[in-house]
């Protein structure tokens, strides 16, 4: 910039600036008074009733923020679930609308297991068409299983142990495992799972990349809807695909746009431009709001999902095994859970989310009781702890400070951090000294079994084991559980190797999370699948 | 100096800043301790496909050398894949732009606009001047995002007559070939589509302009206040003209200078709210690209969004400067 312009500048704003501080401070008073009067407005009697009753066939939702390509064998993040799991399916499912762990047949029919462990032999479902018009096979599940392999993405550690797939017989599949995996059923329901894939559609768009780019905008699979456009970071369209094997849905089109605002989704939803929000990023107020405007439901669907801290035992004074054991029965987890997550949420028991194993094993439930921490702080010569949580969720903001406040009574001087994911995704590996000293994030396993969560959260290879925490013996325990192939053994095992976790004092879960979806009245048909969230199956939607 | 060598040296000046630029972003991203590699892969990533990505991207190799990889390939228009859409970060930018050159253009335009009408009105002292600097200036005291809320509760939520997210809601939009809607839809011969994407525009563009209108007129209206002590606008006067005249035809062209300096200026901070703003309307800009990629740490896509941004500006104010230049000859570098 030219100096002679900044002289200008000082020059005029002499003039402009005398009156200006005043007007200024007024004008900003003004906004202000303005602006919680009309916020205050904001409830008003037309959105109370809710939005009329719409028999269109078509389905208006969004995410908060565009997704990763909708392609099953890349896609490993949250919102987009809703799309992968109404395009695509897997072998197996787990049952809808129960918080049961039951896996059920999707397109195979039934399965049996060889006494071995090593021998999955499926019977596969028939008259089932893909979306490009050919038939589902057997040799769709050995193309699908060989892609995921190929492609090499997070989700392909759930093929690890294939060693071929047999599809000699069309209409049966058998698969070899190298070594007997009892999470491999689970993987094999998980949204996150494999699944079935054209082999025609494949081989025609596979390009240099296993038809990655393909698929970004389109889709191979069997399911209810087919992706009928993609408008990158603004819409995608799903059709339903009339050859569907199963029910027709009564949604025929539906649009998903991406709307990051979740002040502007629940004006979209209260106006009937949005048939529902199905993320779970509303805040606490706007869903006691909506809970009690008669126009509208809110269901709270179980989820697996867990926020929970974890501590760093490399570093700092939770190096300590006793004062991280201390540190567990400091934090009063209640009043925590019952302010960040009024009716959505219960205090966590176990080391693993609710349901995972039986309950009353792999126990989490100490007495809050923040005396031996008091304590043991006021002998330390250091009381600085860092605390980090995840920046772009509100909801670990609330519970970081929150539990600053409750540390600082005990003596201890808390510093909270946010931390971008991406980061925090970085830190399984890296020196201890580096990281904070404690991490809060929400999480949930990929499928429903100990195992989709505690190896990646709790064991030294994992990527979610973030602040580097190692208990060998909940690891040889998870290792033997994975392993094993009597029922009772692999619960027995499982069981030993949460509560060995959980000794360790280095994860505290904080509470078993609810998903919640608001919608009119009118709209019925909320069905969900367990284990992860966004995952309300939007063929079962429809209009009372 | 000629023109010619004022603009050579402040084209070269520009140049620098943007090599800067490059460099701290090159600094930045491998500050950040965010693992690309991670960030591509997903958090379940086994370490072997982690440490394969890192080998694939160059990640493994010194970091001198990894700079030099990415100026050369910045400069042969190669800006990196993002981790996120899976796309070359140039495409996506080639698509994401237009929006928000469309909106940054109307939200100038209305900048101008208003910032002109306040500085005349107040230099003028019109009647309603008060009013209006009161409006704007209580519009651009807000945090930018606070007024495009409150514009989507007022003008979508309560009187829903402007629409809240997205740059059309027309069915099948025209998709080229400039990327400008508005332009688009003119040579389509689709008024409809064009008076939709008008409305969509509003609230956006409006949010922006706000605060760079209230600088613009301030700007505006203390060099007007200057000039209309000059002694020929004095001997306007004692000719007779109407005060009106002698503000808009004698005060007002030789009053613009510093206005237009400060319109170079506040384009920066236009740019700046694009990112917000964006994100409130789900504007599909650059700038709601860039926030999109913030929280999973896709460094190329956020490099390449800071590198078309601070380009932009740049350039801008260079133009400004060189413009200046032609118009005024005492200015130096």
């Amino acid at each position: 910039m030219a100096f002679v312009n900044n002289r200008s500048l000082r020059r005029a704003s002499p003039q402009a600036d005398a009156p200006r501080s005043g007007h200024r401070r007024l004008a900003v008073a003004v906004f202000a008074a303005g602006t919680v009067v009309l916020a205050s407005c904001g409830s008003g009697t037309k959105s109370a009733l809710g939005p009329p009753l719409s028999t269109s066939h078509v389905l208006n939702v969004a995410f908060t923020a565009d997704t990763q390509p909708p392609d099953p064998d890349v896609f490993y993040a949250g919102q987009g679930l809703a799309i992968t799991t109404s395009v695509y399916q897997g072998l197996l499912q787990y049952a809808p609308n129960t918080t049961a762990h039951q896996i059920i047949p999707d397109l195979a029919t039934s399965y049996t297991v060889s006494s071995n462990g090593l021998t999955y032999t499926f019977d596969l479902r028939s008259g089932v068409v893909f979306h490009d018009g050919t038939p589902f096979t057997s040799a769709a599940v050995a193309a699908s299983f060989k892609r995921r392999t190929a492609v090499n993405q997070a989700p392909a550690y759930m093929l690890s142990d294939v060693a071929s797939v047999d599809s000699s017989n069309p209409s049966v599949a058998v698969v070899h495992l190298k070594s007997p995996n009892s999470a491999f059923l689970d993987y094999l329901a998980s949204a996150y799972g494999p699944k079935m894939e054209s082999p025609t559609a494949l081989a025609s768009h596979a390009g240099s990349h296993y038809d990655q780019t393909y698929l970004k905008t389109h889709d191979v699979g069997t399911g209810p809807y087919t992706i009928a456009s993609v408008v990158p970071g603004q819409k995608y369209v799903l059709k339903a695909f009339p050859q569907y094997w199963g029910p027709k849905p009564y949604y025929t089109t539906v649009n998903v746009s991406i709307v990051p605002n979740m002040s502007t989704q629940q004006l979209l939803l209260q106006r009937g431009q949005l048939s529902l929000i199905m993320n779970d990023y509303l805040p606490g107020t706007a869903i006691q709001s909506l809970r009690s405007s008669p126009g509208f439901s809110v269901t709270e669907v179980p989820t697996l999902e867990m926020p929970m801290i974890w501590v760093n035992p490399t570093k700092g004074i939770f190096a300590s095994q006793a004062l991280r054991t201390d540190l567990t029965e400091a934090i009063n987890r209640g009043s925590l859970v019952k302010a960040v997550f009024p009716g959505r949420a219960t205090v966590s028991t176990q080391i693993y989310p609710a349901g995972i194993v039986s309950s009353g094993t792999a126990l989490f439930d100490p007495t809050f009781n923040p005396g031996p921490l008091t304590a043991a702080v006021s002998k330390l010569a250091s009381k600085t702890v860092q605390l980090a949580y995840q920046a772009d969720d509100p909801a670990s903001q609330q519970m970081a400070n929150l539990l600053q406040a409750q540390l600082a009574a005990t003596g201890l001087q808390v510093t909270v951090v946010p931390v971008p994911q991406a980061t925090i995704y970085g830190w399984p590996g890296s020196p201890g000294p580096t990281l904070p000293d404690l991490l809060i994030e929400t999480n949930w396993p990929d499928a429903y079994n100990p195992d989709t969560w505690a190896r990646i959260v709790m064991t030294p290879t994992g990527g979610l084991n973030y602040l580097n925490c190692s208990v060998p013996a909940g690891t040889a325990l998870l290792d033997k559980g994975r392993s094993a192939i009597a029922a009772s053994q692999i619960a027995s095992d499982y069981q030993k190797a949460g509560t060995a976790f959980a000794q360790s004092g280095c994860w505290i879960p904080l509470a078993d999370k609810e998903g919640t979806v608001v919608a009119p009245t009118w709209l019925q048909g909320i069905s969900y699948q367990r284990a992860v969230p966004h995952t309300i199956i939007l063929a079962d939607l429809y209009p009372k | 100096m000629s023109p010619l060598a004022f603009a050579a040296r402040r084209v070269s000046a520009a140049i620098v800043i943007v090599l800067i630029l490059v460099a701290a972003m090159f600094t930045l991203q491998h500050l950040s301790r965010t693992d690309p590699a991670h960030a591509y892969l997903g958090a379940g990533a086994s370490t072997t496909a982690v440490a394969a990505e890192r080998v694939k991207l160059g990640l493994n190799q010194p970091v001198v050398t990894q700079f030099f990889h990415y100026v050369a390939n910045l400069a042969q228009g190669n800006l990196g894949v993002s981790y996120r859409t899976r796309n070359p970060v140039a495409t996506d930018i080639g698509e994401y732009l237009p929006a928000t050159v469309e909106l940054a253009f109307y939200a100038l335009v209305m900048a101008l606009a208003a910032g002109t009408l306040l500085g005349v009105a107040s230099a003028g002292k019109w009647r309603g001047a008060r009013v209006l600097k009161f409006v704007m200036v209580s519009g651009a005291s807000a945090p930018l995002f606070l007024l495009a809320l409150l514009g989507i509760l007022v003008f979508y939520g309560h009187l829903g007559i402007l629409p809240a997210t997205g740059r059309t809601s027309s069915v099948n939009p025209p998709t080229g070939p400039t990327g400008f809607l508005t332009i688009d839809a003119v040579l389509a011969g689709r008024f409809g589509v064009l008076l939709n994407a008008l409305r969509h525009l509003v609230m956006p563009a409006l949010s922006l302009a706000i605060g760079p209108a209230v600088s613009i007129g301030r700007v505006l209206r203390g060099s007007l206040m200057t000039v209309l002590r000059e002694d020929y606008v004095r001997t306007a006067r004692a000719k007779g003209l109407r005060e009106r005249r002698v503000l808009l035809s004698h005060a007002l062209r030789n009053s613009v200078g510093p206005a237009l300096s400060m319109t170079g200026l506040q384009f920066g901070l236009l740019l700046a709210g694009d990112v917000v703003v964006e994100q409130v309307f789900a504007w599909p800009g650059i700038g709601y690209y860039a926030a999109q990629s913030i929280p999973v740490g896709d460094f190329p896509a956020i490099g390449g969004v800071t590198l078309v941004l601070g380009v932009g500006y740049v350039a801008i104010n260079a133009l400004v400067d060189i413009f200046q230049r032609i118009a005024d000859p005492r200015i130096k570098l």
